[in-house]
């Protein structure tokens, strides 16, 4: 190599989302021609944030793009598609009812990319036979395995032009085999000219194919690494921060973790995702009274679904979920009816109705528990309303009144409202799912320290958060998922590091 | 180049929706009083008509019937729209419901009056119930698009009344039948009582029963409404049978108290449809409707007048449609924010 | 009454519903519905028969037909596209305000002789309705990359979005086809199927048949044809119906009831295979 050419240019990249959540920090990267880049992070440490903004999908708040070392404004991803650059996004986004060909024909006509379908398919098969991928083009995306369609939105990139491929977990929905000839293919597609940004978790990935490493955390970039000074423990240290994993941490209990009766026991179970693909494989999990278990791992590794699964709005195909130690088999809408309390990740639409008052969402939430404000099948709007009031000031629910939409309350106050209405049902289990995201620091804390008070008094509570440090600082124990199954169990005081590296295997 | 733009709105600054559907309302009076220019009765005299229906309370009492019919269809509809179950098969369940009524009252139990109207009633509420529900079973098990299947058994059904208008029961070589026996006749008064009565109670059952929770529920949030142990599934059928049933009872109220006989139209009797317009244009609320059927069934009162200017009577229905669409359009206004740019 | 004469006497019916169904297929594949249909029709019919007697010319009655059509589709487009309207809603009250007004439009035309369509030029429009357009639609739909951006929107509105499709767009452009076919359609019923005689009332029920010939049809123009024609072989053989027992009222019901079973078998079709319907009208 004699010269280094820049393929991409990203220079003092910011970006805030709405609710003031700083996605990218000043990032400046490049990408060299004919390079992997590998790109490294926690969740939520704005690496997919970044390639958004270099594909042209998102629109950067400061700071600006340099293609082979011209300035570009991206006004959507047909601008970026122009420039040679092409997204691969986490979730094939193909029409299912069309072909492979048709979504190409289709992409690049949007594009401005005169193709015929017969152009397509031969440029399909040259670029097949080129790099290795074989894909039929005339196969319907709706019969391809999630491996399949990953690799049709690469030939898809290809066709067009491509010449940056950024590619957003790519090995998330596949399997080993499928993975690793996936690597493969990036190793061809960058000897053959092509430029590759690769965000991946799996530490092990990055190392194998990529010819730097660039780790974020926090929205920043924290280290950009040559293939030969990078290692596992190193990757590792700077992804998750040298000082959290520097020792076992969370102090023993204090009272906390007594082993009392099993409230959850989870038996083998499989689940599918939407894609009509397991993942969740075979899931065990124990959860007693008075303990908080932590699920962690990261996002898209089979916790949505298991969670979905528990609160009985997705169905098992497999295995069983007993609650209270009985032999009562939870089965759908099992949650409602019982003394659980969930508490969903998105906070409207899931745990919450928009546009009905406070009181409604009182009853609503509160439908299928024995303490809801109903006598048979009568509501009573007062009992409704002096369980909100009861709510709002035990939580300190900042809100106009009770009769406003949950949109009128902040992020925040939103959470400590369903926090509160949960913990109303004088729950025995707790089912949760990222209960902090998006909230401000003194209001994690709240909902933490409710947490915290519930497992005190003899609450068991299963807990997934994308967000290792508050497992760290809440569980009892901690369970790795990977892959759909568990893989790690940690108790008190944490192996940050073993969590972290299986979390990245 | 100026552009028009809407903006979308945070959900807290939004327009008053109540503020925003008078103003539609008004809107819409103008503008269908504007089309009357298209008609004979040019603007002026659908003006008057119009001017005159309103002040007149004699008209009131004229439009009884139709406020019965249209109000009993539309307050079961606006619950079904609630929870996001778009069925247009009122007009069928009314169909069947007149039917069901005018076989007990006249073939089935002659001669046992008020008693035969309790009986006949239920009967055909029931009836109407069952074809309501049967859309609802499609729905729910075979996720049949309720909005198209409701429709074709609302065509079946008049099909069904036209078969026996002409053949079975008709009288006199024409097609309709004879008229109902004196003793079952009832006023057009009391009858609009009976609807006003289930219109609260439907509301009392909206308002304070666990159905209407979980009717909103699913309606607005339905993943919420699931996780938090609402069966919607069994939402669904309950709805789809309860509209069903007063649409049925909307029927039997308006053969009792209105038409007194079965007769054949090309068009259908049509008040399941309007009753869409009713719950539409009471923003899915069933105390609503009772305003909505009023100035609706007194629109239809206009009819007698501007038929005598030579206007069809499908011209009525295309005012009441105007102003429904003029409402919900400026409702839907509300949350958008103009921008010309 | 051998099959050649019941597919000829088929015909006249077929080209109406085809027609109007056709326009319909492109709305459903951009992902819509328009429940309004049976309004549009019957205004275009009733501007169509006023223009058409007042100007003398079948041209300015197609003019003032499509003048019709297009602006009901332009309300459905602004409510519903621009303003996120409920689509059923402001269908149907697109039925009444059409019908309503279509008879007032009408009405002056009472009575009063049209010029009539000939038969050579009903000819063209039956070849278009039922052999041309159907190809020439099949082709556009299912061959060609403007296909494949209308019926984009139509499966699976997010993906679209995200490759760039511009939805309202392709449903603007997918109700403008719509409104001339629909304004062809009533033209041809009015001065030939009608034989230019405005009546009130006429064309009640085609609209909503036409919705349901979409079903039975499966999205596809050939389908949508072919079960025009056969719903039009099913009219003609009405007049025989009585003979073999078979009120003509019964016989009316027939249609929708195959409709009915047309739309139970598709959606269960769906159910076993997960083989979605190619509209986003199928929402579950």
């Amino acid at each position: 190599m004699s010269t280094i050419v820049e393929a991409v240019r990203a220079e003092g990249i910011w970006k805030t989302y709405p609710g003031g959540i700083v996605a990218n920090r000043d990032v400046s990267i490049s990408v060299r021609q004919g390079e992997i880049l590998a790109l490294l992070g926690e969740n939520g440490a704005g690496k997919t944030t970044l390639v958004n903004i270099i594909a042209g999908i998102l629109a950067p708040d400061k700071g600006s793009l340099y293609v082979y070392g011209r300035k570009v404004r991206f006004h959507g991803p047909s601008d970026a598609l122009r420039y040679g650059i092409s997204l691969v996004p986490q979730n094939p986004r193909l029409i299912e009812s069309f072909t492979v060909a048709e979504n190409i024909v289709l992409a690049a006509r949007l594009a401005g990319i005169k193709l015929t379908l017969g152009q397509v398919r031969d440029a399909a098969r040259s670029v097949g036979e080129e790099y290795g991928i074989a894909v039929d083009p005339d196969a319907y995306v709706w019969s391809l395995s999630m491996g399949e369609r990953q690799r049709a939105e690469i030939v898809k990139a290809l066709v067009l032009g491509a010449k940056i491929l950024l590619l957003d977990e790519p090995t998330t929905h596949l399997s080993p085999l499928e993975s690793s000839k996936l690597l493969e293919l990036t190793r061809t597609l960058s000897s053959q000219g092509k430029s590759i940004v690769f965000i991946t978790h799996r530490i092990n990935e990055a190392l194998e194919v990529a010819d730097r490493i660039a780790v974020m955390r926090s929205g920043r970039l924290v280290a950009l690494l040559a293939r030969g000074e990078a290692d596992r423990e190193k990757v590792l240290e700077l992804m998750f921060g040298a000082e959290r994993l520097a020792e076992p941490a969370g102090p023993r209990g204090a009272g906390r973790g007594s082993v009392g009766r099993v409230v959850l026991e989870v038996r083998g179970l499989w689940v599918k995702n939407d894609y009509g693909a397991y993942s969740v494989r075979g899931v065990d999990l124990t959860l007693h009274e008075g303990e908080i278990l932590g699920v962690a791992g990261i996002a898209g590794n089979g916790q949505r679904e298991l969670f979905e699964a528990l609160i009985g709005i997705r169905e098992i195909e497999k295995g069983k979920i007993v609650v209270g130690g009985s032999s009562a088999v939870v089965g759908k809408h099992a949650a409602g009816t019982s003394d659980i309390a969930v508490i969903p990740e998105d906070r409207i639409g899931w745990a919450l109705v928009p546009g009905k008052s406070l009181v409604f969402n009182t009853a609503a939430g509160m439908y299928g528990s024995p303490l809801g404000p109903y006598r048979g099948i009568r509501v009573l709007w007062e009992k409704a309303r002096s369980l909100t009031a009861r709510i709002v000031k035990e939580m300190n629910v900042i809100t106009p009144g009770l009769d406003v939409p949950p949109e009128a309350l902040s992020g925040g106050n939103m959470q400590r409202y369903i926090v509160g209405r949960e913990l109303a049902k004088k729950p025995r289990l707790i089912l949760s799912m990222n209960p902090t995201g998006g909230l401000d620091v003194a209001a994690a804390r709240f909902v933490h320290q409710l947490l915290l008070d519930a497992a005190s008094q003899g609450v068991g509570i299963l807990l997934f958060s994308e967000d290792l440090d508050e497992l760290i600082e809440l569980a009892d124990r901690i369970l790795v998922m990977n892959r759909g199954t568990i893989v790690y169990e940690s108790l008190r005081p944490f192996d940050v590091r073993e969590i972290a590296r299986r979390m990245t295997v | 180049m100026a552009a028009i733009k809407l903006v979308e709105r945070a959900p807290m600054e939004r327009g008053n929706p109540l503020l925003y559907g008078a103003a539609g309302l008004v809107a819409g009076i103008v503008i269908a009083v504007a089309i009357g220019a298209l008609t004979p009765a040019g603007i002026s005299g659908t003006l008057h008509a119009f001017v005159k229906v309103f002040s007149s309370p004699s008209f009131l009492a004229l439009s009884l019937p139709y406020f019965t019919a249209i109000s009993l269809s539309g307050v079961g509809l606006a619950l079904a729209y609630r929870a996001s179950f778009i069925t247009i098969g009122a007009e069928g369940q009314l169909i069947l419901g007149m039917i069901t009524g005018f076989w007990l009252l006249y073939y089935m139990l002659p001669g046992l009056g008020r008693i035969s109207l309790l009986v006949g009633s239920a009967i055909s509420v029931l009836v109407g119930s069952v074809y309501g529900l049967l859309v609802g079973l499609l729905r729910v098990y075979l996720g049949v698009n309720e909005t198209l299947v409701s429709l074709m058994l609302n065509y079946i059904a008049l099909s069904v009344l036209n078969y026996l208008v002409s053949g079975p029961w008709s009288v006199g070589g024409f097609t309709k039948t004879d008229v109902l026996p004196a003793g079952v006749v009832v006023s057009s008064l009391t009858a609009s009582l009976v609807a006003l009565i289930v219109l609260v109670a439907l509301e009392v059952l909206y308002r304070y029963t666990r159905l209407g929770v979980a009717i909103d529920s699913i309606g607005l949030a339905r993943k919420m409404a699931m996780t938090y142990g609402i069966n919607y599934a069994r939402v669904i059928l309950k709805v789809s049978f309860l509209s069903g049933g007063v649409a049925g009872l909307a029927g039997f109220l308006y053969l009792v108290s209105g038409a007194q006989r079965l007769y054949s139209t090309s068009y259908g009797p049509g008040y399941g449809y309007i009753g869409i317009l009713a719950a539409w244009l009471a923003g899915l609320r069933p105390l609503g409707v009772i305003a909505s059927s009023m100035l609706l069934g007194l629109l239809y009162v206009m009819n007698t007048s501007l038929q005598l200017s030579g206007v069809l009577p499908s011209f009525v229905q295309a005012m009441q449609a105007v102003i429904v669409l003029s409402v919900t359009a400026f409702v839907a206004l509300s949350r958008y924010r103009i921008v010309v740019s | 009454m051998d099959l050649a004469a019941l597919v000829h006497q088929a015909i006249p019916l077929a080209t109406i519903i085809s027609l109007t169904a056709l326009g319909e297929v492109y709305l459903e594949r951009a992902g819509r519905v328009n429940l309004g249909l049976e309004g549009i029709l019957y205004i275009g019919y009733s501007a169509s028969a006023l223009a058409s007697v007042y100007a003398g010319s079948l041209l300015v009655g197609l003019a003032s037909s499509l003048v019709a059509t297009l602006s009901m589709s332009l309300i459905f487009f602004l409510l519903v596209e621009i303003l996120r309207v409920d689509q059923a809603i402001v269908g149907l009250a697109l039925v009444f305000t059409g019908i309503g007004l279509g008879d007032a439009l009408g009405v002056s035309s009472k009575g009063l002789a049209g010029p009539m369509l000939s038969h050579s030029s009903a000819l063209l429009l039956e070849i278009l309705a039922l052999l041309a357009l159907p190809v020439a639609s099949y082709i556009l739909l299912q061959r060609t990359w403007l296909g494949l951006v209308v019926r984009s929107a139509g499966e699976d509105e997010e993906s679209a979005r995200y490759m760039g499709v511009p939805l309202a767009k392709v449903r603007l452009l997918a109700l403008i086809v719509e409104s001339i076919l629909v304004s062809l359609a009533s033209l041809y019923f009015y001065a030939y199927y009608s034989s230019g005689a405005w009546r009130a009332g006429r064309p009640l029920g085609l609209g909503w048949l036409s919705l349901g010939m979409v079903i039975l049809g499966y999205w596809n123009p050939i389908g949508v044809a072919i079960s025009s024609l056969l719903l039009g072989v099913l009219y003609s053989l009405r007049p025989l119906m009585p003979a073999i027992g078979i009120p003509n009222q019964v016989a009316d019901a027939v249609p929708y009831a195959v409709v009915v079973v047309a739309l139970v078998i598709a959606s269960w079709i769906y159910r076993r295979t997960g083989y979605r319907p190619p509209a986003l009208v199928w929402k579950v």
